[in-house]
C-alpha cells in the first residue's frame, strides 16, 4: 500500500457505491423540489414519504377553496346565460299560446319545438363555445345571437 | 421557524398539491357554477321573454290588471342581483317567490289560451330547456347531462 492509496477523498467516505446516491424514485412517484445534486436513497426515501403526504395534504386543502371560487365565477354567468335562452323561450312559448291566425301559430310552434333540442342546457353549455378557462369564446354565445334574431323576426312579423 | 428536513419535505409536497388542485378545482367548480346559474335565472328570463312578446305589441290589448302586473314585476326583476353573495342570494330567493305569484296572476289575465299557458307549463317548459326534465317522446335517448358533450 503506497501513501496515495492511504489518501481517502471525500468522495469515497461518503459515496462508497454510486447506487446509494441515485434516487430510484420516478418522476411520476416524486413530489416537492427535485434536490440539486445526488441524494442519499435513504434520504430520498424520507423525503418519497413526507412530500407524498404534504402533497395530498396540499391537493385537499386547497381543492375546497378552489372549486368555491370557481362557482362564484361560474355562477353569475351562468345566471346571464340563463336569463338570455329564457328569453327566447319565454317569447316563443308565450306566441304560440295566442290566438292569432293559423300560419304564424305554425311557424311559432316549429320555432319552439327547435328550441328545445337547440337551446337545451347542453347544447348551451358546451365546450365547442367556451375556451379551456370555461370563457365564451366569442362575446356573446353563437345560439343566442342566431335565435333572439329569429325570434324578433317573428315577433316582427 | 426552522423547519426539521421532514417538515421541509412536507411543506415542499404540500405547495405542489396545492398548486397542481387548483386549475382542475376552479374548472370543476365553475362548471357546476354556470349549470347552477343556468338553471336559476331561466325562469327571469322567461318572465322577461314574455314581457319582450307584449311589448311588441303581440297579442290583443292587455286588461288593466294585465298591466299593473307587468309594471309589478318589471320592478321586481330590476331589483334582482346576479352573484353568489349570501345575502343577495337570500334577498333574490324572497324575490323570486314574489315574481312567480305575480307571473301567476299574469298568465290569467292575458289573452292567451289559459289551458296552455300558465305557470306550471311555463316551469315545465324551463325544466325542460335546463335539462331537468325530459319529455315522454325523449326518455329512452336522453340520460345523463354531461352526455352530448357538455363540458
Amino acid at each position: 500500500m503506497t501513501a496515495s492509496d492511504d489518501h481517502l477523498s471525500s468522495d469515497d467516505i461518503w459515496e462508497s457505491s454510486d447506487e446509494e446516491f441515485v434516487s430510484r424514485v420516478p418522476d411520476e412517484e416524486f413530489y416537492g423540489k427535485k434536490p440539486e445534486s445526488k441524494e442519499n436513497n435513504d434520504i430520498s426515501s424520507l423525503r418519497r414519504i413526507h412530500a407524498k403526504q404534504g402533497y395530498l395534504a396540499g391537493l385537499s386543502s386547497k381543492k375546497e377553496e378552489t372549486l368555491q371560487e370557481g362557482f362564484d365565477a361560474g355562477y353569475p354567468e351562468g345566471g346571464e346565460l340563463g336569463i338570455a335562452i329564457g328569453e327566447i323561450v319565454g317569447s316563443l312559448h308565450y306566441f304560440v299560446s295566442l290566438p292569432l291566425d293559423d300560419d304564424k301559430l305554425e311557424e311559432g310552434r316549429k320555432l319552439l319545438e327547435r328550441v328545445k333540442k337547440e337551446l337545451h342546457i347542453k347544447k348551451v353549455l358546451n365546450d365547442l363555445y367556451f375556451d379551456e378557462d370555461l370563457r365564451l369564446k366569442e362575446g356573446k354565445h353563437p345560439l343566442i345571437t342566431k335565435w333572439e334574431k329569429l325570434v324578433n323576426e317573428l315577433l316582427d312579423s | 421557524m426552522r423547519l426539521t428536513q421532514y417538515q421541509r419535505f412536507y411543506q415542499e409536497g404540500f405547495e405542489e398539491g396545492q398548486a397542481e388542485s387548483t386549475n382542475a378545482s376552479f374548472r370543476e367548480g365553475k362548471e357546476y357554477g354556470l349549470q347552477t346559474g343556468f338553471q336559476k335565472y331561466l325562469i327571469i328570463g322567461q318572465l322577461k321573454g314574455i314581457l319582450h312578446a307584449i311589448d311588441k305589441g303581440v297579442g290583443d290589448d292587455l286588461s288593466p290588471q294585465a298591466i299593473i302586473q307587468i309594471s309589478q314585476i318589471k320592478l321586481l326583476i330590476n331589483q334582482i342581483k346576479i352573484d353568489n353573495e349570501y345575502g343577495n342570494v337570500i334577498e333574490t330567493e324572497k324575490i323570486l317567490v314574489k315574481i312567480r305569484n305575480k307571473l301567476r296572476v299574469l298568465t290569467n289575465a292575458l289573452p292567451s289560451d289559459k289551458k296552455d299557458f300558465n305557470l306550471q307549463n311555463i316551469d315545465f317548459m324551463g325544466r325542460l330547456i335546463s335539462g331537468l326534465e325530459v319529455e315522454k317522446s325523449n326518455k329512452p335517448s336522453i340520460g345523463n347531462l354531461n352526455d352530448d358533450g357538455m363540458w
